[in-house]
């Protein structure tokens, strides 16, 4: 005879059911790949980040904020709109509490402001515990990408592009442990005075967003195409930087005038050789974010009079992998591909890094010490908030887990990239033809540079005159490829996401006699000689 | 037989045995173990406090320590308490401490908890400081004494610590470590007036880390980041070599040497001071104790290229490490006397209340960490060298900052035959020389270190308006009376800059027969000269037979360091000063200063922090005073006349003036003596016998000076100024 069955039985049945019921209306609902990722990443949440215990001290800086809870009700019940409000708050640091203004921030983004991870932004006095900076915004980084805008930032800084300071912190808020999140500086006028550079403010244009008015989203609008559309984020005087900005605008349009007229006009207006190894960067870290119409920032060199960029929300490996080689961010970046000079320059400093960072190991020791640092306090976090679906909305509680995945993702993320743009860009075959002139063709992208030392300075390349530049007791020229844009695109400044591919070489040097003994063929990237 | 599955109590008498147990244990382990071991690391996360709380009720083998430190009283306004303050901010509370009350600001300290700034009026000064900082004592801030000792032991420039009981909000708030603050008046009373502060962070990817912030001081700023935008463009391309030429090299070894004691291999986790001494155009490492705790920072694989992390790479300050070192492991035994003396005087205070054997064993742990055996075998110099990168976008944000001008280690054969060629000097070997004839100096001239300028008779240089020129090796005059050498301006309606040496403490000035007029001051190299001749930094200046005269800046002429014998010179007609001596010993003999411009406001001989004999000079017509001697300087003035100057013999700020056999006629006041820089003290001065006529007043002097009078010059301050 059967026993009765007791009634915690019956209980923990009816519990399972319940949870099978739960789970199969959510994956009606959902559909089921949804609802099984929300489900994943909450039991993965519950299960494994449970295990951490007693992670140690913590190795990177702690924000600790006192907040209004009032205040805080008031902004979180009526988010993204509130995002722009301010609210007085305390920012505790050595049992000193430092008066700062509190706002949320990211209207576009619901990782920034869905979830228990909130992005904010705190503007601080003079003397706060992050002086030199003022503003600062402490962002929700995301579990399955933590700490790839933080590396972004350590990669293009390393390779001379101007960044914000950036800094994984772990955020507290009223006594509550809100978790790790990454802080870094908002650029405003006080750029070079927060680098010591500069004892005033500069002029300084921020490309983005509109910003946001009533309880719409604005649409993005093309930065490069009207000076209008950037805005002026800085109190120094704007008269001469928004003439400059005014001539940089006009430069980047294309018209009738030849190449070389775009190329010198702007480089009256831009800091080139800082421009080249911010594009040389936006390659090396991989990212499409920074586009016609955000993440811009223009920065008036006070002793050059010049504009430069600064490298904003990069977001490391944000492209899909594969990427091609001259990929358009911006209108910008559509005449600096154009002009092959920079090209070249910009392709050498990506290189170099990618050398240093991939070869050489940089990255990963960086990577390596950054992990040792967030260690204790990722483990800590038990609010590790991101999307865990395509869908935007869906931004849920996660688990350590996909925080090394995230980790382990950027690794071999970052090495594929590099590897591949690496190969391409040494990759330098040729077939060499020698006769009365020498005809070289290539298939692969490298620019090739001939020097020589024993022939004229002035050589005929596909039968228009050039002249070579003095080279190491020679003469040098450099064949440079001709990037065509992919079938189907818009070869213009202001186009979108556009593509440019490089076209096969056909080219025949005539040296106005035999062809140099000492005629040496290598690849302009690299130095290496051309197989 | 089964165990009863009844519920038993536990009663009171296992209770008791319990307890009586785990005390005997307690009681025993620390009646008997050895205080060394008490004093170590507990494991199980047993704190230090935790056994130093046991240790006082448990170990009977010493007395508990007792002691006084003086005490601060810090009072506030009803119902306000300092304690409670939590603000960033200055507020007003009363001060008080033996011989001294005021009102003065407070403020937390930013950088470590339960700490306070008090800022003291500029008029009112407590003990000669301006700031002093106070953090929460235990034992352990011994530490921060010893530091104290051994920045001391190797020459730096730091902080003074000591321990005081804070009484606040109506009751005892414990002990604190109070230290003297860094600011302008520290570095004026250390010997370096006017230099400006900064800190040096060394994360390279910190943006903030990339160039020096300097403390309010923007000139700082722009002349020195180019200066040092182009060293790091140089060091990066291997040539170490500069360095010595933008940072005392001796101090920064020193200061090496002290962060790696203090810190070892992390020390570069921690931000450094240096000040920028424009008298040198030089960089000075000073040693701060590090307040914050950095975040634990683990194995950051790169540090900021910057002067102190490129130091260890330069092969100069290699040296001078090594001999700090080797120093110091000879002289450990002295020095740890010096730290039982400190245990001595401190300890019992510090370690009021608990077991004095644990403390004392603590503290032997802690000095064996700074200097003991292990630590001398090891190597600062390989525990110091990390991968230094300037991360951050140092090339872009470099672009514009470059410099122009002298750059040590370019050309210097091609500079001087440059500017040879360009006038009529020539070079000989390593000297410029400049014989008879005239020499336009069109724009601003830097001679390169170590070489020599020798001007001859009848040498006439004419340097165009705001142009300077700078000597930087030894210079010869080698004029006469009859036949000087002349350095004029080239046009005499606008002045040209200064006409300076600056030395590296061992260069040699020799001035005869020179005629100087029609110059002001000088930038130049990052090197403020105030004098229209200017010397910084020479081991000794001669001058004979000297006439230097109308100058528009702030001083006639300058010497900063060093020797001075002066004899049958006349400066007259300056704007402000005349002669101005820092930090000179020497003597000034048969020397006439006078001032005719209507609009000159100076004195005639302005002493800071020196030793100088006046004999047999004439003062005259001084809008301001004859002679000046200021901030702990000694002069003894005889033989000499003092006619119609607003004050004739100053004495101030620590300082004392002896005047013996010198005639006073028809001065504002003959003798005066007071406090003009808070941070010093009142000053004497002492009469012999002199002769005053017809002067409006014979002397004043405030209440913290004194003005004595002596009948006959005594023996002892004769051999102070070198008489027989």
């Amino acid at each position: 005879m059967k026993k009765p069955s007791s009634p915690a039985a019956i209980l923990r049945i009816g519990f399972t059911v319940l949870i099978l019921l739960s789970v199969l209306g959510f994956a009606v609902s959902l559909g089921p790949s949804r609802a099984a990722r929300i489900a994943g990443a909450a039991v993965a949440n519950v299960l494994v980040d449970g295990f951490a215990e007693q992670p140690g001290e913590h190795r990177i800086p702690i924000i600790d904020l006192r907040v209004d809870p009032a205040a805080l009700d008031s902004l979180n019940a009526d988010l993204p709109w509130s995002g722009g409000t301010n609210v007085k708050a305390r920012l505790i640091d050595n049992g000193v509490e430092h008066k700062v203004r509190y706002r949320y921030r990211g209207m576009y983004t619901p990782s920034h402001f869905l979830g228990g991870k909130k992005s904010f932004r705190l503007s601080m006095k003079r003397s706060n515990p992050w002086a030199p900076y003022r503003r600062v915004n402490v962002i929700n980084p995301k579990a399955h990408n933590l700490v790839n805008n933080h590396m972004a930032a350590w990669v293009a800084g390393s390779m001379g592009v101007p960044v914000p300071m950036d800094e994984m912190v772990f955020a507290r808020i009223n006594g509550q442990d809100i978790g790790v999140m990454e802080l870094y500086e908002q650029v405003d006028g006080d750029f070079e005075r927060n680098r010591h550079i500069w004892p005033e403010q500069v002029p300084v244009y921020k490309g983005d967003f509109p910003p946001i008015n009533g309880r719409t989203l604005s649409k993005g609008r093309t930065l490069w195409a009207d000076a209008a559309r950037w805005e002026y984020s800085s109190k120094a005087d704007s008269t001469i930087a928004r003439a400059k900005l005014l001539r940089l605008i006009a430069a980047l349009r294309k018209d009738t005038l030849p190449m070389a007229a775009h190329r010198d006009s702007i480089a009256a207006l831009l800091d080139v050789d800082a421009w080249l190894r911010y594009e040389a960067a936006l390659l090396v870290i991989n990212t499409t974010h920074v586009d016609q119409y955000h993440n811009q920032w223009l920065v008036l060199n006070p002793r050059s009079g010049r504009y430069y960029p600064v490298l904003w929300d990069a977001l490391m490996l944000f492209a899909p992998p594969g990427e091609p080689l001259y990929y358009v961010n911006d209108a910008m970046s559509w005449w600096i591909m154009r002009i092959p000079e920079w090209r070249l320059q910009r392709d050498r400093y990506a290189r170099d890094a990618m050398q240093r960072l991939h070869r050489e190991g940089g990255f990963n020791r960086h990577l390596d010490a950054v992990v040792e640092r967030i260690r204790p306090s990722v483990l800590a976090d038990r609010n590790k908030f991101g999307n865990v679906t395509l869908e935007p909305e869906d931004v849920h509680r996660v688990s350590v887990l996909h925080v090394i995945g995230s980790l382990a993702g950027l690794r071999d993320g970052a090495a594929a990239h590099w590897e591949q743009a690496l190969n391409r860009m040494e990759r330098a075959e040729a077939v060499v033809d020698r006769r009365a002139a020498l005809r070289i063709r290539s298939e692969t992208e490298a620019p090739i540079r001939l020097h020589w030392t024993d022939a004229p300075q002035q050589v005929l390349v596909n039968g228009e005159a050039v002249q070579a530049e003095p080279f190491a007791n020679g003469w040098t020229i450099v064949l440079h490829r001709e990037l065509v844009a992919k079938q189907g695109g818009k070869d213009h400044p202001l186009a979108d996401k556009q593509v440019l591919v490089v076209a096969p070489l056909d080219a025949t040097i005539d040296f106005g006699g035999s062809i140099p003994a000492s005629l040496m063929l290598t690849n302009a990237i690299t130095d290496e000689p051309v197989r | 037989m089964s165990r009863s599955a009844r519920h038993r109590l536990i009663g009171a008498r296992a209770w008791l045995m319990a307890v009586a147990m785990v005390a005997m244990l307690l009681f025993v382990g620390f009646r008997f173990v050895d205080t060394d071991r008490l004093a170590g690391d507990w494991p199980l996360g047993i704190e230090h406090h935790e056994v130093d709380g046991y240790a006082a009720l448990l170990d009977w083998r010493s007395d508990t320590a007792s002691g006084t430190a003086e005490r601060y009283l810090i009072s506030s306004a009803p119902e306000a308490c300092l304690m409670e303050e939590r603000g960033p901010g200055w507020n007003t509370h009363w001060f008080e401490a033996e011989g001294f009350g005021d009102s003065v600001e407070v403020r937390r300290l930013r950088t470590e908890p339960g700490g306070f700034v008090i800022k003291f009026k500029r008029s009112e000064p407590f003990r000669s400081q301006r700031h002093i900082v106070l953090s929460p004592a235990r034992v352990s801030s011994l530490r921060a004494k010893y530091l104290e000792i051994l920045a001391d032991e190797l020459g730096l420039i730091t902080p003074e610590v000591s321990f005081v009981r804070i009484i606040a909000c109506g009751k005892d708030q414990g002990l604190f470590l109070k230290e003297e603050r860094i600011d302008d008046d520290f570095l004026e009373k250390r010997g370096l007036p006017g230099a400006a502060l900064a800190e040096f962070g060394h994360d390279a990817s910190r943006p903030d880390h990339l160039f020096p912030d300097f403390d309010d001081d923007s000139l700082a700023m722009t002349d020195l980041t180019p200066v040092l935008a182009r060293a790091y463009g140089e060091l990066a391309a291997g040539r170490t070599d500069l360095l010595p030429y933008l940072v005392d090299a001796r101090a920064a070894g020193a200061l090496l040497v002290m962060a790696w004691i203090e810190h070892g291999p992390s020390a570069f986790d921690h931000a450094h001071v240096m000040a920028y001494d424009w008298s040198r155009g030089r960089l000075v490492p000073l040693y701060r104790r590090s307040r914050a705790n950095p975040v634990a920072r683990t194995a950051v694989p790169f540090r900021m290229s910057d002067p102190l992390t490129l130091a260890i790479v330069d092969g100069t300050i290699r040296q001078y490490v090594r001999e700090r070192w080797s120093e110091l492991s000879d002289e450990a035994w002295r020095v740890r006397e010096r730290f039982a003396a400190i245990d001595r005087a401190w300890l019992p205070i510090l370690a009021e209340g608990q077991a004095l054997a644990v403390a004392q064993a603590r503290m032997k742990q802690i000095q064996e960490e700074l200097l003991g055996s292990a630590m001398l075998a090891a190597d600062p110099i390989k525990g110091l060298e990390a991968s230094l990168a300037r991360h951050a976008g140092d090339a872009s944000l470099s672009l514009g900052l470059e410099t122009t001008g002298y750059w040590p280690g370019d050309d210097d054969a091609a500079i001087l035959a440059g500017f040879a060629e360009r006038t009529k000097a020539f070079v000989r070997g390593d000297t410029l020389v400049f014989p008879r004839g005239r020499y336009l100096i069109s724009s601003d001239l830097t001679v390169p270190y170590g070489h020599a300028v020798v001007m001859e008779p009848g040498a006439r240089i004419e340097i165009a308006a705001g142009a300077s020129v700078m000597i930087q090796g030894p210079l010869h005059v080698r004029g006469t009376k009859r036949n000087p050498v002349f350095i004029r301006a080239a046009d005499d309606g606008a002045p040209f800059g200064s006409f300076a040496v600056v030395g590296d403490g061992t260069t040699d000035v020799r001035i005869e027969g020179l005629q100087m007029s029609g110059g002001s001051e000088g930038r130049l190299n990052g090197v403020y000269a105030s004098g229209m001749l200017a010397i910084h930094g020479a081991a000794r200046t001669i001058m004979r037979d000297c006439v230097i005269s109308g100058s528009h800046g702030e001083d006639l002429m300058n010497i900063k360091g060093g020797e001075v014998q002066l004899r049958d010179c006349i400066f007259e007609n300056g704007h402000a000063d005349l002669l101005d001596l820092d930090r000179c010993t020497g003597a000034i003999d048969r020397s006439v200063f006078r001032n005719g411009l209507a609009d000159a406001n100076g004195d005639g001989l302005d002493v800071s922090a020196s030793r100088i004999l006046v004999t047999g000079c004439t003062f005259s017509n001084l809008k301001d005073k004859g002679i000046s001697v200021g901030e702990a300087s000694q002069v003894l003035a005889m033989d000499s006349r003092f006619d119609g100057n607003a004050a004739a013999l100053v004495s101030k700020d620590l300082s004392v003036a002896f005047a013996s056999g010198n005639r006073f006629t028809g001065n504002g006041v003959a003798f005066a003596a007071y406090r003009k820089k808070p941070i010093y003290g009142g000053a004497r001065l002492v009469r012999y016998t002199n002769v005053l006529e017809a002067n409006a007043r014979d002397e004043q002097a405030d209440e913290q000076s004194a003005i004595i009078t002596e009948a006959v010059l005594d023996e002892k301050v004769r051999r102070m100024f070198g008489m027989p």
